[in-house]
């Protein structure tokens, strides 16, 4: 299995925050290893929180990450994507019939009101599927709707959201970021995590929110795993 | 709108100094030159400074020579762990595939080996020979080829040969992100090496030619960074 360790790690985090009734959690992540820490993060998810996730598109096409889940033996079958970007990436692959496509990521902030995260049901009809009537919310990635968006907006959103995840105990959302690169939208979503995780160059290391702070970079895989293929 | 641009190290000494730090993650980037500039070395470079820092690197060889050989000259050159061999950087001989498969047949190959291995750097050595298999399609091919290479979130640095006194392959040069040229001059008796960067997206670039060389510990190196 792929990052078996890492899956481990992260599967027992989300159990615990799930017997505490903790349903944010935030992972920070080099930028780079962004797809890999996304990956692990959702076979996490699907393993421990349950198959009906929805999985919110922003920084690339969905089928990037269906792809990796496919070749990574993952089954996603009753997962829903939300694609904000493919209609404006000249990509041509957007047959996946669990998808809903938005027409640009600038329509990010409004997709509660559009949307209230609609999807079609593996029979090809559309339902309402609401935050609270799925297993998790995963948004890849969380940066990329400020490249779209204004901050406050993006902020605004992001707010929104994460009260009413908050406010829903059944609910559970991941996001993960580049605390280096983005350090105010992390330290912004830190204040409304339950949990913190940091993944540096995808090697796992929780972090007590207390000591977050002082909390150096994770070790580069020269001194352990990270970097390499775990097959 | 927040879009500061992250980067990570060409591993060619002098280089991140001409371009803001570095190449811009994601991006493909053309390296062009004739027969003997040092393009594979240049390649070989980046991989190696990319597994040095841990990421994982995939080295695609087209057409131009089988792996072992290609190895068994670059093994020359100190920067080259051995110990990065089939680990952080994996070597991958597409020339079978590009002689039997159409584009779209190329194209999922190269998928399904980038999903499996999810790479921080990509090196596609030489792609102009892939425009000889693939005709009418070629331009088509390209698009689709650099709009993935983008989505799987990396930086890849496709080798394009030229002809002499080409400066870079045109139908190339139009989808990628950045252009570095290594060339030569005859300058006299002497010939001169030079790397230029003609282009590099959402990058302020040093203009105009730059002497290098090319040694033994450090593959190219641009001479203005040593004085």
């Amino acid at each position: 299995m792929v990052y078996e360790t890492e899956v481990i790690a992260m599967r027992d985090v989300i159990s615990q925050m799930m017997k505490t009734s903790q349903n944010r959690l935030l992972v920070n992540t080099d930028r780079v290893y962004l797809a890999k820490t996304n990956l692990i993060t959702l076979k996490s998810l699907l393993e421990e929180r349950g198959p009906r996730g929805i999985f919110l598109s922003i920084n690339r096409p969905y089928h990037y990450m269906a792809h990796l889940l496919r070749i990574h033996k993952v089954d996603y079958e009753e997962m829903l994507f939300i694609d904000a970007v493919s209609k404006i990436s000249g990509e041509r692959k957007m047959e996946w019939k669990q998808t809903t496509f938005l027409d640009s990521p600038f329509q990010i902030p409004k997709i509660f009101e559009d949307l209230q995260l609609i999807g079609k049901t593996p029979d090809g009809s559309t339902s309402i599927i609401k935050i609270i009537e799925s297993d998790f919310v995963v948004i890849d990635d969380i940066s990329a709707i400020f490249h779209y968006n204004e901050l406050g907006t993006g902020k605004r959103f992001l707010k929104e959201f994460l009260d009413a995840v908050a406010s829903n105990p059944k609910s559970f959302t991941a996001f993960a970021i580049d605390r280096e690169t983005q350090r105010d939208v992390y330290e912004f979503l830190a204040d409304s995590s339950d949990r913190l995780v940091d993944m540096g160059n995808a090697a796992f290391m929780e972090v007590p929110k207390e000591l977050e702070e002082e909390h150096a970079p994770m070790a580069r895989p020269s001194d352990g795993e990270g970097g390499m293929i775990h097959e | 709108m927040n879009d500061a641009i992250i980067r990570r190290s060409s591993g060619t000494p002098g280089l991140d100094e001409m371009i803001s730090g570095g190449f811009p993650f994601p991006s493909v980037l053309l390296v062009a030159g004739s027969a003997g500039t040092g393009k594979t070395t240049f390649a070989q470079k980046f991989l190696f400074e990319g597994a040095k820092n841990g990421e994982q690197c995939i080295f695609f060889t087209t057409l131009s020579e089988p792996t072992q050989w290609m190895l068994r000259f670059s093994s020359q050159f100190e920067f080259v762990d051995p110990e990065y061999f089939g680990r952080e950087i994996i070597y991958i001989d597409i020339g079978h595939d590009i002689r039997e498969s159409g584009p779209h047949e190329i194209l999922d190959i190269l998928d399904e080996k980038i999903a499996a291995i999810m790479p921080q750097r990509i090196v596609i050595d030489p792609i102009t020979v892939v425009c000889d298999f693939i005709e009418n399609n070629y331009r088509t091919f390209l698009f689709d080829l650099v709009t993935r290479l983008k989505n799987w979130d990396c930086v890849t640095v496709l080798t394009g040969e030229v002809a002499p006194g080409q400066l870079y392959p045109p139908e190339i040069a139009h989808a990628v992100d950045g252009i570095v040229l290594l060339m030569y001059t005859h300058e006299g008796e002497e010939r001169r090496k030079y790397i230029e960067v003609l282009k590099m997206r959402g990058t302020n670039h040093v203009t105009g030619k730059q002497s290098i060389d090319i040694t033994t510990e450090e593959g190219i190196v641009v001479l203005k960074s040593k004085f």
